[in-house]
């Protein structure tokens, strides 16, 4: 099967990885009413920073022809990079293993969520790069269907004097409020361009940036659907308020405490976050390999069919 | 086929591990007791918790309820005992109803929203209401539902569409409102009447203390200041209205004297009746109405200004109130 074939699957991989652990874990502490309008100005940000970023990434050729100062840039940033996705890695891989022992395996220990977590990315990533794609797809599909539904179901629990706001913010206020977001979501950004120039080298750059939206689209629902409820102040209190939001939601007799299905869009941003992440690490030894070692290297990056 | 089989399949497991039929009814049932509602009262030493246990006997219909107690000199310590004092572990995910004594201090109010707020078990969803004597009331016993939380619950929802009033005493709206800039927010008050739960008006706090209690008509007139109204049927001076449309609009005006202007615009409903009503109200000389939060959010230049005498400048304040339609 030609990997041209799987762009649609990947605006789904870029979508999850945007998504990643914002949509769950945000907002921050210091959220107010104008958390939602720094979110807003957050995607913008990010997108201008995607715009800007991806081009640079294109052009970082790293082989053995590459002249020695460029080279030994480059070198740095993907060793950055590679710093940046372990750390990620790691992050993903402490708050899954947080979050499953509070709301799902309360009486397992830890280190057994950890490895069930790991094995799992590991065997995801061992596989055929074709199935991660379908993977993550299908988890696109089966997220953005849960959370449009949960939001749906939501919208009786709404308070919209929650996001109404009712003076114009200083320019300070929206900077601090759009920070948190831009945070969070700027180090998948980071790292996309190279999981595209690497992974997934013959996808065009209009599946990326399609990513990117639907990922912050997603964001949107969650993000709106915890402020609606909580309000920012307590939404930004509380520590998974997309969770503990559908946690309150009822449907009729049958359906309380439907906080169960927002568990697996957590889980499968995170494994497809984590995933990314290894595929980036991996992708990125062997680029440096084969640079610095390799007798007939031509570089990786920057194949891509604009 | 096969993949849209796979995706329907994938679809059906992911309802099946998120329900709790297929998973907890066996572990609700044979190992942990179901708590419906739980309680607490305070004397001058002591904290007593009360948590109403639901005891299955495998059909709905067979089930019947018991009181558990506890107590201790916090209640973290009382809470404790509970616990301890189970013969199985507590299963708290379907508690919906929190009963707070009225004589509970600021300092225990404080701590089971605390307990609240950190249990992940417990819903962000729970009612909660205020009772002279939470034991009395989790003892009635219940005449439609299977417990008597879930009773009181139902009977809430029932009220509040007879009345308009949104009484927004989940517990996430107490705690969105203990957030705003000044800690005020309304709970239902449930006295006992012929060994009957009746809903009697509202228990108002100021920083997690008591500081006013409503009759059920004036409940209906702080509801509509709040603005924790629902348009349709309202309940005033016994008689019962139709409101269609109601909005509240506020403006603020700070010179040496804060002035409020509170605005109740109305459509499709009795305006005299509403006037008079209003013509007879008294505001408290503390702010229970959620105004510094409007202020805050209206006119942070006013609020700067005044937020660190809030107190004394809402006493002194002049409030303006009319219904226009």
């Amino acid at each position: 099967v030609k990997e041209k074939d799987f762009g649609i699957h990947l605006i789904g991989l870029y979508a999850m990885l945007i998504f990643g652990q914002a949509g769950v874990l945000l907002p921050y502490r210091n959220a107010d009413e104008y958390t939602f309008t720094g979110f807003m100005l957050s995607v913008i940000f990010n997108l201008i920073f995607m715009i800007i970023w991806f081009p640079l990434v294109k052009h970082m050729k790293l082989n053995q022809e590459t002249a020695i100062v460029k080279k030994l840039i480059f070198s740095l940033i993907y060793i950055i990079i590679v710093i940046i996705s372990v750390s990620t890695l790691i992050d993903n891989l402490t708050v899954f293993t947080e979050f499953i022992n509070i709301f799902v395996l309360s009486e397992t220990p830890k280190y057994i969520i950890a490895l069930l977590f790991i094995f799992t990315v590991i065997y995801i990533t061992l596989s055929r790069i074709e199935a991660f794609y379908k993977f993550t797809f299908l988890a696109f599909v089966v997220s953005s269907v849960i959370i449009v539904i949960l939001f749906l179901v939501s919208i009786p629990r709404f308070d919209i004097k929650n996001i109404i706001i009712l003076s114009f913010p200083k320019l300070k206020n929206l900077y601090e409020q759009a920070l948190p977001f831009f945070k969070n979501i700027s180090f998948s950004v980071l790292i996309l361009p190279f999981f595209h120039f690497l992974v997934a080298e013959k996808t065009t750059k209009k599946h990326s940036v399609y990513g990117v939206i639907a990922g912050n689209i997603l964001i949107i629902f969650t993000l709106l659907n915890s402020v609606l409820i909580f309000g920012s102040r307590l939404a930004g209190k509380i520590e998974y308020p997309y969770s503990e939001a559908i946690g309150t939601v009822t449907v009729g007799d049958i359906f309380t405490r439907m906080d169960g299905f927002s568990y697996f869009v957590f889980f499968f941003s995170c494994l497809t976050e984590a995933c990314v992440c290894i595929l980036i690490i991996k992708k990125t030894a062997e680029l440096l390999y084969k640079a610095y070692f390799s007798k007939n290297s031509k570089g990786v990056a920057g194949r891509c069919h604009e | 086929v096969k993949k849209a089989f796979c995706i329907i399949l994938c679809t059906v497991i992911i309802f099946i591990l998120s329900g709790c039929n297929f998973s907890d009814v066996k572990k609700e049932t044979d190992e942990e007791i179901i708590i419906s509602s739980i309680g607490f009262d305070e004397t001058e030493d002591q904290v007593y918790v009360y948590a109403e246990a639901i005891i299955n006997k495998g059909k709905e219909t067979e089930s019947s309820t018991k009181l558990l107690k506890a107590k201790g000199e916090t209640i973290e310590e009382a809470i404790f005992n509970l616990y301890s004092y189970a013969l199985k572990p507590l299963y708290l995910n379907h508690c919906g109803l929190l009963v707070i004594g009225e004589n509970l201090s600021s300092k225990n109010l404080k701590e089971i929203w605390k307990y609240l707020f950190n249990n992940k078990n417990i819903t962000q969803a729970i009612e909660v209401v205020c009772t002279e004597n939470s034991e009395k009331l989790l003892s009635l016993i219940p005449e439609n539902e299977i417990a008597i939380g879930y009773e009181i619950s139902y009977a809430l929802s029932q009220i509040s569409k007879n009345t308009g009033i949104e009484y927004r005493n989940r517990f996430y709206e107490l705690e969105s409102a203990r957030n705003e800039q000044i800690n005020s927010y309304a709970v239902p008050f449930i006295k006992i009447s012929d060994k009957k739960p009746i809903i009697d008006g509202l228990q108002i706090y100021l920083e997690d203390e008591k500081a006013l209690k409503t009759e059920q008509n004036e409940a209906v007139l702080y509801s509509i200041i709040r603005e924790n109204y629902d348009n349709g049927n309202v309940l005033i001076g016994g008689k019962k209205y139709k409101i269609d449309i109601l909005s509240v609009n506020y403006n603020f005006n700070y010179s040496d004297v804060l002035s409020i202007d509170i605005t109740v615009k109305l459509k499709n409903g009795n305006i005299d009746i509403l006037k008079n009503e209003f013509k007879n109200f008294i505001f408290n000389k503390k702010d229970l109405y959620g105004i510094g939060e409007r202020i805050y959010k209206k006119d942070k230049k006013i609020w700067n200004k005044i937020k660190n005498n809030y107190d004394d400048v809402f006493e002194k304040s002049r409030i303006n109130i009319s219904v226009k339609a």
